[in-house]
């Protein structure tokens, strides 16, 4: 068993014979314990080979998201969400472009609860008759999503930047994708995305880190290949699609999200979990200094446009990497949002040529990190960021020496790499004009 | 965690609540007032104005990079009702000091600030300044105008208006538009002097620190606060506007909603004072606090009579709400269906094992209570003015200990005071 140590708190990371990893994060005084089951199987897995199998197989969109929902629903008639209600626990489950989690939190009755999170994660339960019903019920949510004009804007962006690229669809699908899934073809991503290999357990809290373990390997099925899956997530280039993408919806104001596209990761992740990434970490945390730097709430830039009443709230700001994908972004509102954009590239190209100033670096750099301690007050924000860093091939304990070490000179760096002119693009929501 | 209470006089007291499960320290104030309805909206707006700036920090984002300074803290100051009590608040969330890069003394450093910004306001020729005092007018305005938003929360304010029309309780937490016009800098600034000269002033500390260290600084920093105020400190639970409600008041107003918002508001009866708290406590948690709940499960999940619905429970005042979103043209069923689970709780119509789920949920939401420190802090601010001093594990134990015997003697004495609604 590895264990890493960071702000007083120890990981314990143990791959199992069956290739499920295991990451444990006792945090003695604390109450909560909190467990999260994840497989690497997100929206984005809509092309893979199949177990013994030689041609790639393409699945219908919402895939993932569909199990999800199913895998809650159990032979024995009891919905496992109530099961897990009615025993204490907060559950809840996700799915995101990489993965898809399974997770409760509980003060009591930890065992009896997480063995149930495992019983139902291992044991699914489809029929023609309730995928069916699931159709309707994932179709209104689907609805939801059409309408909410952040999600909307979002899209734009990453159309923009990876036009035929996985991350482009809709995590649920469309209503039409959805009416193409059928039992057999939720069994098939079933079974080769949920075997051990392609899983992961983390558990945080209140938690002895021995009886965690055995409880999982009594409780995890031994069985599984070792095999890497083969994803296909799209065409896949360097240059972005397009450089504007631009949509009309009932909003009051324009809102616009921009940002650059970036191609460092490729090499970097793949080495596995263990390793620690210290180019990738620092480049991150240069990276989100850079943008706080260039508009960020304590920026003379951001003053400017609030008093000039061009922008009424904070930017918001992220650099964002995963697997396949990595881009910086902007959003905001605004009645002019070209003059806004304007401005914020006139600094990053200020900053390009003059450099940063020290002191907000420093102060920048002290923040950036503050906000990284305080996660650690909250056993679900530690499992959180765990996880999501995991599929990232990440570890999240590793992030403070990439706070003590990062210095001016990595940031001015970052920033002349990233920010180039060529690869960004920008997506903007505006106001219905009325016929 | 360990709570330890020293009174600097009898208007100032330092609590220091140590635990290690934290990665940040909190620091944090309370100065409690009695409600009153001719100075609620000015004691809102106090905070408000000191936030802008004090002395050695004239501007907001002075105060800003001091706090970016010491690693992100995060501060805030408002005012809320606590019962029969206005509070003003003020608090610091700093992280601890061995995660510092530098050696910095960050709690020293946040105490120092939090005195500051409370003592120590910026003023122009003696009184605050004008343009900070015009600016958090016009923002306080827009924020008590702004009741209407959010349509739940204002059925919840329009209850309680309807069944205190006396008490100051029944006032808008943030206070009333027709008192803004009335005040300027200098009237503001003889009430924030009254304020902190008479109100009964609370620090808190929570994390973990030296606690001799902790102590000798507050002991320096905050005994320059006087005890010269004959006020009397007491939390008094006053219902006498309720014992003028003949049978069940009824009120309907319009509104451009799209859900109807019904609350029904029950009296208790029982002394907010007693271990009785905790048999109201299951009690509320088997009819509608839970998602396990009679209501949420018979009421939103079979019946699908609302979109939203759930009780709760006043402390301070000993009632109960039932709240519930539902469409405006089901209100007379949901209405029935309502009346029929708190009818069931009345007769015993509930199973051992839907205590057992209840004393579950609520062993389950205290225990969570202590893993934040501004929920830890809040609580035991709640809890000292009623006099309570159980910790978490006593409250459970007593939680634990609650028949269901006692639970149906509890809705016994429930009275419907006022059936409310808010629809189109």
């Amino acid at each position: 068993m590895l264990e890493k140590q960071c702000l007083n708190e120890t990981m314990h990371i143990e791959k199992l014979e069956n290739g499920l990893d295991v990451i444990i994060i006792p945090m003695k005084n604390v109450s909560r314990k909190y467990a999260t089951y994840a497989t690497h199987f997100g929206s984005i897995n809509y092309r893979f080979k199949p177990e013994g199998e030689d041609e790639m197989l393409t699945v219908p969109d919402g895939v993932a998201h569909f199990l999800e929902h199913k895998l809650f629903e159990q032979e024995e008639g009891e919905n496992a969400l109530d099961k897990l209600t009615k025993m204490g626990a907060n559950p809840n489950a996700y799915t995101s472009f990489n993965h898809t989690a399974y997770l409760f939190d509980t003060t009591d009755h930890f065992t009896e609860i997480f063995k149930a999170l495992m019983h139902f994660v291992q044991n699914p339960y489809l029929t023609e008759e309730n995928v069916e019903k699931e159709k309707g019920i994932i179709g209104q949510e689907i609805g939801m999503y059409d309408d909410d004009p952040d999600w909307q804007l979002f899209f734009g962006f990453v159309n923009c930047l990876y036009g035929k690229h996985a991350i482009t669809k809709d995590i649920a699908g469309t209503v039409e994708t959805i009416s193409h899934i059928t039992p057999d073809i939720l069994y098939k991503c079933y079974h080769n995305f949920y075997k051990p290999s392609n899983m992961v357990i983390c558990v945080v809290g209140n938690v002895n880190v021995e009886e965690v373990v055995n409880l999982i390997k009594e409780n995890v099925k031994p069985k599984g290949t070792l095999d890497k899956i083969e994803r296909d997530y799209g065409e896949e280039k360097e240059e972005i699609y397009q450089s504007k993408i631009e949509k009309e919806m009932e909003v009051s104001l324009p809102s616009f999200m921009f940002g650059y596209k970036d191609n460092f990761n490729r090499q970097m992740l793949e080495s596995g979990y263990e390793q620690e990434h210290k180019d990738v970490l620092q480049y991150d945390v240069a990276l989100q200094i850079a943008l706080e730097l260039i508009a960020g709430k304590s920026t003379k830039l951001f003053e400017e446009l609030y008093s000039e009443g061009l922008v009424t709230r904070e930017f918001g700001l992220s650099f964002t990497y995963e697997e396949d994908y990595a881009y910086t972004s902007f959003d905001n509102e605004s009645t002019d949002y070209q003059k806004v954009v304007q401005r914020v590239v006139d600094q990053i190209e200020e900053l390009k040529k003059h450099g940063v100033n020290q002191e907000e670096f420093e102060r920048t750099k002290k923040v950036l990190y503050g906000n990284f301690v305080k996660r650690f007050n909250d056993v679900s924000g530690v499992a959180t960021m765990v996880i999501s860093d995991y599929f990232k091939g990440i570890n999240t304990f590793d992030y403070v020496k990439a706070y003590e070490q990062v210095d001016q000179k990595m940031v001015e760096e970052a920033i002349r790499k990233h920010f180039d002119p060529s690869k960004m693009a920008i997506s903007v929501i505006k106001p219905k004009t009325s016929a | 965690m360990n709570e330890t209470i020293t009174k600097l006089n009898d208007r100032v007291y330092l609590h220091t609540m140590y635990t290690e499960k934290f990665k940040t320290n909190l620091v944090a104030s309370f100065v409690l007032v009695d409600l009153n309805k001719e100075e609620i909206t000015q004691n809102t707006l106090i905070p408000a104005v000191l936030k802008r700036g004090t002395n050695a920090h004239p501007t907001m984002r002075d105060i800003s990079n001091a706090m970016d300074d010491m690693y992100g803290a995060i501060f805030d100051a408002s005012s809320d009702k606590l019962g029969s009590k206005q509070a003003l608040q003020f608090y610091i969330s700093v992280i601890d000091d061995q995660y510092a890069l530098n050696q910095e003394k960050l709690l020293q450093k946040s105490i120092s600030l939090l005195k500051e910004i409370m003592f120590e306001p910026k003023l122009v020729n003696g009184t605050f300044d004008k343009d900070y005092v015009e600016q958090e007018k016009a923002q306080l305005l827009e924020l008590i105008k702004s009741k209407i938003n959010d349509k739940g929360a204002y059925a919840v304010f329009r209850s309680l208006e309807e069944l205190f029309p006396n008490d100051p309780y029944g006032v808008y937490k943030y206070g009333r538009e027709e008192d803004i016009s009335k005040m300027n800098e200098v009237s503001l600034y003889q009430q924030y002097q009254k304020v902190m000269a008479e109100g009964e002033i609370h620090f808190y500390v929570a994390g973990r620190f030296e606690e001799s260290e902790v102590m000798d600084q507050m002991t320096k920093e905050f005994s320059f606060i006087k005890d010269t105020s004959d006020a009397q400190n007491y939390f008094a639970v006053d219902k006498s506007d309720l014992a003028m409600i003949d049978g069940v008041k009824k009120v309907r107003d319009v509104g451009e909603v799209i859900q109807g918002k019904l609350v029904l508001t029950y009296d208790a009866k029982v002394d907010p004072f007693s271990d009785d708290l905790y048999k109201v406590y299951v009690y509320n948690a088997i009819l509608g606090s839970s998602a396990m709940s009679k209501l949420f499960q018979n009421v939103r999940e079979k019946k699908s009579m609302a979109y939203t619905i759930r009780s709760t429970y006043l402390k301070h005042k000993a009632l109960m709400l039932i709240t519930a979103g539902i469409e405006m043209d089901k209100y007379e069923k949901a209405l029935e269906y309502i009346k029929k689970e708190v009818q069931d709780m009345n007769e015993g119509n509930f199973s051992e094992e839907d205590v057992i789920n209840a004393k579950t949920f609520l062993v389950n939401l205290f225990r969570t209570y202590t893993d934040d420190e501004t929920t830890m802090v809040s609580l035991s601010m709640g809890q000292f003015l009623l006099g309570m001093e159980d910790s978490i594990e006593g409250m459970i134990a007593k939680i634990q200990k609650v028949t269901k015997d006692e639970i149906i003697q509890i809705a016994h004495q429930m009275e419907l005071k006022l059936e409310y609604y808010l629809g189109n």
